[in-house]
């Protein structure tokens, strides 16, 4: 049906191009792929791990690498390795030294936390229906199930946890109830759930700041970088290609200076210089210093991000906007940046994902007894010669976090149709 | 509807900024009578004033020397410094049990910013065994109170490797980076011909690290360091030596910024009145009886207490910036100098060291209590 | 304003040009009086310390000992002992550019190999790497991988020239001799035969058709040229080979464990992110490329060499220039395992002399100096490649 034709190339090709012949159908391609048949398991090995003599060759060399590899880590991980240091600081690798007589306010806030996502997974994931997708869980949640198991002593800790998975599974069962009725309420809820949190913790005869340690700190300190930063972020990216030109100077300076500097010289300008700047009698805590540079770091990155999605934006919608008659600020607020924002989104996680993992670099300067900071802190205070155990337990904690965010950030890529043009 | 949502972001924003940043943290009256950076004189009238006001002392400290400053495995720091600054703490409020959190806060630093951050004002007292010398108290303006421990600098090394400091030409040596000791270590070994390369290491619990995988030949610190990570570590590492020949002189004060003469006077008398109460027999455990019917003046002086002589009664009165019977509370909270240095340091203790320069005057040592009169 | 004034006339709070310049005085105001508010607070805060704002002290003697780097003693002046740091931090920065950039396109191009089991191994790499925390990494390197190498009296012996130990990983290192510039004439005047020999193929393969086989011209005349022109030199390179000693080894090229660690983990991580352009990029490049290159009967490497590559190079170089000054800022965290980098050097210079402001401020304009030749040199890159070829 298909009447090969023959036609022989010349020019500047290489030598042995010319001699190939070249397949030219006369036909138009179909327009529908046709579906993959299913290989069989001999068909798929054979294709995809020995299809040429070098593939092969590389498939046998790198399965013996990865599997020396893999025996080798997972011999330590389950028979070398002593997990006790973990096992006696978990405690300290979330809260630190942070009272106990208080730790009521970081289980208070936990719940607000694992009820706000059971709602929002309810409301946004869809059900989770094919064989594969309940497989992953189930193994999830088994791995999780022993971990605790191994990790957790003692029942007071057992029934706070229990609530928590109660709490999220109730929410998941609302959030599906109600549906996409709950959006709104949802955003405005986890916009509330940062200073209700901070207040939980902080008023009415709480912990002050100097005290937030662990993971906690972590994540406090993420968590208000990424929320502050943003707003400021923004404001920076217009100021940045905005008409007057001091004020695109000011921006473009500002954003150049904070990001062409590490972030660890920033913290400790902030630290040492930054109580120098501020008006002579005003004290404030280190921690606080610490979280005014993240923020200022982080927004330097937010404006250049929003500037990239700015720049993507046709200027037919600038023209629309003033054809409608809108003032400068209302086009911007109503037609160009949310097209923008919704082009950054993926950069924008990514961004709050690294933002997250800079948070360990309160460890290099020293008195922020954050995750890391405490992880190694254990190995010279009891455990000496356990660093791998607590180096990499807060490593995964770190990892399991990023990890997911970043797969999630995928999915919303997709969704979003973001990079396809 | 949009409108609403959007304020309402903004608005919990805000108030979240607010919560973080304000509760309590700043000092209610801070604006009192001088506003701007006119009244440059009048701005800093009282370190101590601003302590009470804000209701609780900031101590700049260590976590990672045994004995003096450590943080154990339940994430609270102790030691024989941080008795001090609790000390400091019963002073300025009249506390006999001061609380972690409410009365006093203790600020781990490392030895490279502990200064820059005195100065910065992240603390108000400095005790984290730091060398008094002339060019801190001059150059970089810090005032040094009463010397809490005379220490000197030491070498240590795994037993066996050397008979002497001067065995080691060429030797890696580990050392704290931004110490006296570090400049000592490139002095004396210059002084004494001898080669070296550091290796130069943020605190003790890295350089524990270092020198335990061995990665250098000898740690130089205080010795008063030394045999506090010799006791606690000695497992870990192997026998170790601490040679006897003394680097330098290290003697060791709380230290605050220059420019608040009644908060050093404080800090001082504080630290005075602990090693006086020892050379008195004043103790946690007598302090109160004491207080109601103390045995002879200078005790009821130390004590803040009307002394009933046979014809008159005395009273003195200090006029320090806090109360007259500071002591008490100084002492009820942690008791004096032989206790406190029995508590943390002394021979019952894992760091088993002997009061040496650090006993009584009366006892041979150069521990003396300026008189409260 | 007059010419304003002129046409319509517009009240002066309406008028657009008065307001814009208005708004910017207003701005730049606001901006000064922020910035002398918190200059005078500065001033009057370093006043209260009797300090003042100076950079004297770079000219007073150190006095501290720096454990690695160009030779340098503590009777040497601060500003020398600043810029050992600064060569530290060149150090590993350059050699982590070159590795990571070795290891993220070996990586990247595996992330996309038709092979199902190096492209998953690629992709846990990479998963692995990206999303843990870099001073994590660092520190694990340096306290449980190098630390725990054997002790300087176990050292691990590798035939004699290279060990392995935790004072040092120590190879040998080649070291110019006497008669190198000699030599180094010849290497030029190879690389020159090897261009015009080049040339020559080029013209006889457009002239008849023949394989042209430039590269291996080209090496055979380097080669040659340059194995004459060492015989005639007399050895001007010779390999210096590391002597174990009592406390560490002499000569060679010693990978210190804060060297190492910081170097290896930077390389590491960064590789991840390198992987991950490169596998975007390629994948970026239009499907009807690849669809045309297969359509001319190109092998893949062919595909690789003369479609993909060139195009994804274009749009892999400004991501990973942004890669390149993140591994240059990240050698700053090597204060937290004491390698004697700028930033290090910075805070130790704070800790005994004290002006932290200044100190500070320099250790910034240090860094940008860095970032801004990296991304400069970059740029000049980038226009070098858009330029040749590019329709627009």
């Amino acid at each position: 049906m298909v009447r090969p034709r023959e036609e022989r190339l010349t020019g500047t090709l290489p030598e042995d191009l010319e001699r190939s012949a070249i397949l030219v159908e006369d036909r138009p391609v179909a327009e529908v792929a046709p579906a993959k048949e299913p290989l069989g398991p001999g068909e798929w090995v054979r294709q995809n791990l020995f299809s040429s003599w070098f593939n092969g060759a590389l498939t046998v060399v790198a399965a013996v690498a990865g599997g020396w590899l893999l025996f080798q880590i997972t011999r330590w991980f389950f028979f070398r390795a002593e997990w006790a240091v973990v096992k006696a600081n978990l405690r300290v690798y979330m809260v630190g030294g942070f009272p106990l007589d208080q730790i009521w306010r970081v289980w208070t806030s936990l719940y607000l936390v694992v009820a706000l996502a059971g709602l929002s997974v309810g409301v946004v994931a869809p059900r989770v229906r094919t064989l594969r997708g309940i497989l992953v869980r189930v193994a999830l949640a088994a791995v999780g199930a022993l971990l605790l198991m191994y990790l957790l002593d003692g029942v007071g800790i057992w029934v706070l946890i229990g609530v928590a998975v109660a709490v999220f599974a109730a929410g998941v069962a609302a959030g599906r109830l109600l549906g996409r009725r709950l959006r709104v309420p949802l955003v405005v809820g986890w916009t509330l759930a940062f200073p209700a949190v901070v207040l939980i913790i902080r008023a009415f005869g709480g912990v002050p700041p100097s005290r937030w340690a662990g993971f906690m700190l972590n994540l406090i300190v993420a968590v208000v970088a990424i929320f502050v930063s943003f707003p400021v972020g923004v404001l920076l990216a217009l100021g940045r290609r905005s008409t007057l030109r001091a004020v695109r100077v000011f921006c473009v300076g500002f954003i150049e200076l904070i990001r062409g500097v590490p972030l660890v010289t920033l913290l400790i300008f902030s630290i040492l210089v930054l109580p120098l700047l501020l008006p002579p009698g005003i004290t404030v805590p280190r921690i606080m210093l610490a979280m005014t540079m993240f923020v200022v770091f982080s927004s330097a990155y937010v404006g250049e991000i929003v500037r990239g999605g700015l720049q993507g934006i046709p200027d037919g919608q600038y023209e629309a906007g003033r054809a409608l008659g809108l003032p400068t600020w209302r086009m911007m607020g109503l037609v160009i940046l949310p097209q923008a924002l919704r082009h950054t989104i993926p950069a924008m996680i990514g961004h709050f994902i690294s933002l997250f993992k800079d948070t360990t670099l309160l460890a290099a300067l020293t008195g922020f007894s954050e995750l890391l900071a405490t992880a190694r802190r254990a190995t010279a205070v009891q455990f000496i010669g356990a660093e791998q155990e607590a180096l990499l337990s807060a490593a995964l904690i770190f990892w399991g976090i990023a990890y997911a965010m970043a797969r999630w950030s995928q999915r919303v890529e997709r969704r979003l149709g973001v990079g396809e043009r | 509807m949009r409108r609403r949502m959007s304020s309402v972001v903004v608005l919990a924003a805000v108030l979240g900024l607010v919560a973080a940043a304000c509760t309590r943290e700043q000092p209610q009256g801070q604006g009192g009578g001088g506003g701007g950076g006119g009244g440059a004189e009048q701005q800093q009238a009282s370190v101590v004033q601003e302590i009470q006001d804000r209701g609780i002392l900031r101590c700049g400290v260590n976590e990672t020397v045994p004995g003096f400053g450590f943080e154990t495995a339940e994430g609270q720091i102790e030691g024989f410094d941080i008795d001090f600054c609790i000390a400091f703490a019963a002073a300025v409020f009249g506390e006999p049990s001061p609380q972690l959190g409410t009365h006093y806060e203790l600020i781990p630093v490392d030895a490279e910013q502990r200064l820059a951050e005195l100065q910065a004002g992240t603390y108000d007292v400095l005790v984290r065994n730091t060398t008094w010398t002339s060019s801190r108290d001059g150059a970089e303006r810090i005032n040094f109170a009463h010397v809490n421990f005379y220490d000197a600098q030491g070498m240590m090394v795994r037993e066996g490797e050397f008979a002497s400091i001067d065995e080691m030409d060429g030797a890696r040596i580990c050392v704290t980076a931004g110490t006296t000791t570090e400049l000592n270590l490139a002095d004396y070994f210059q002084a004494q011909g001898l080669d070296f390369t550091p290796v130069v290491l943020e605190d003790n619990d890295q350089i524990l690290q270092a020198f335990t995988a061995g990665r250098c030949d000898g740690w130089t610190s205080d010795l008063s360091q030394l045999a506090g990570l010799r006791a606690q570590f000695e497992q870990e590492t192997g026998p170790l030596t601490i040679f006897e020949d003394v680097m330098s002189k290290e003697p060791l004060a709380p230290a605050v910024l220059d420019g608040d003469q009644e908060w050093f006077d404080v800090v001082n008398w504080v630290t005075n009145g602990i090693i006086l109460a020892e050379e008195l027999g004043v103790t946690s455990e007598n302090v109160e009886q004491q207080v109601n019917n103390p045995d002879n003046p200078q005790i009821a002086a130390l004590l803040g207490v009307p002394f009933e002589a046979e014809t008159e009664t005395i009273s003195v009165d200090h006029g320090l910036a806090v109360e007259n019977d500071f002591m008490q509370h100084v002492l009820a909270a942690v008791g004096n100098y032989g206790e406190i240095f029995d508590r943390h340091i002394g021979p019952d203790t894992d760091l088993g060291l002997e009061r040496g320069l650090n006993a009584l005057w009366i006892d041979g040592g150069i521990q003396y209590g300026m008189p409260f009169r | 304003m007059s010419a304003v004034a002129r046409s319509v006339r517009p009240p002066l709070w309406r008028n657009v040009r008065a307001l814009r310049i208005a708004g910017q005085v207003v701005f730049v105001v606001a901006l000064l009086l922020v910035g002398r508010e918190m200059f005078l607070n500065l001033e009057y805060g370093l006043a209260q310390r009797a300090r003042d704002l100076s950079l004297d002290f770079f000219g007073t003697r150190a006095g501290f000992g720096i454990s690695e780097g160009i030779t340098y003693s503590p009777n040497d002046t601060t500003r020398f002992a600043y810029i050992v740091g600064v060569m530290n931090t060149l150090r590993v920065a350059v050699f982590g550019v070159m590795l990571a950039s070795v290891v993220g396109l070996i990586m990247g191009v595996a992330r996309l190999s038709s092979n199902w089991l190096v492209r998953r191994i690629a992709q846990a790499y990479v998963d692995f790497f990206r999303n843990t925390p870099i001073l994590i990494q660092i520190i694990f390197w340096w306290a449980a991988v190098f630390l725990a190498l054997p002790t300087i009296t176990e050292a691990i012996s590798i035939g004699g020239v290279a060990f392995i130990s935790n004072r040092a990983v120590a190879i040998p290192w080649p070291r110019i001799q006497e008669g190198a510039g000699v030599w180094g004439l010849f290497l030029l005047g190879g690389v020159l035969l090897g261009i015009v020999l080049a040339r020559w193929r080029t013209r006889v393969n457009e002239a008849t058709g023949k394989p042209h086989y430039r590269v291996l011209w080209f090496l055979a005349a380097f080669l040659v040229v340059g194995a004459v022109g060492f015989v005639i030199s007399g050895d001007p390179v010779m390999m210096d080979v590391p002597e174990p000693g009592r406390f560490g080894f002499f000569g060679g090229f010693q990978l210190t464990p804060e060297f190492g660690a910081l170097l290896v983990a930077l390389a590491i991580y960064t590789s991840a992110f390198i992987a991950e352009i490169v596998r975007g990029s390629i994948q970026a490049v239009e499907k009807g490329q690849k669809e045309a290159a297969e359509a001319l009967g190109l092998t893949r490497v062919q595909q690789l060499r003369f479609v993909i590559l060139p195009q994804a190079l274009r749009i892999a170089i400004p991501p990973v220039n942004s890669q390149y000054l993140n591994l240059t800022k990240n050698t700053s965290l090597a204060i937290a395992i004491g390698y004697p980098d700028l930033m290090s050097v910075s805070t130790t210079i704070i800790n005994q002399r004290g002006h932290e402001t200044e100190m500070l401020l320099v250790a910034m304009a240090t860094f940008l100096i860095m970032t801004l030749t990296i991304s400069f040199v970059m740029n000049l890159l980038n226009r070098a490649v858009t330029t040749k070829g590019q329709r627009r």
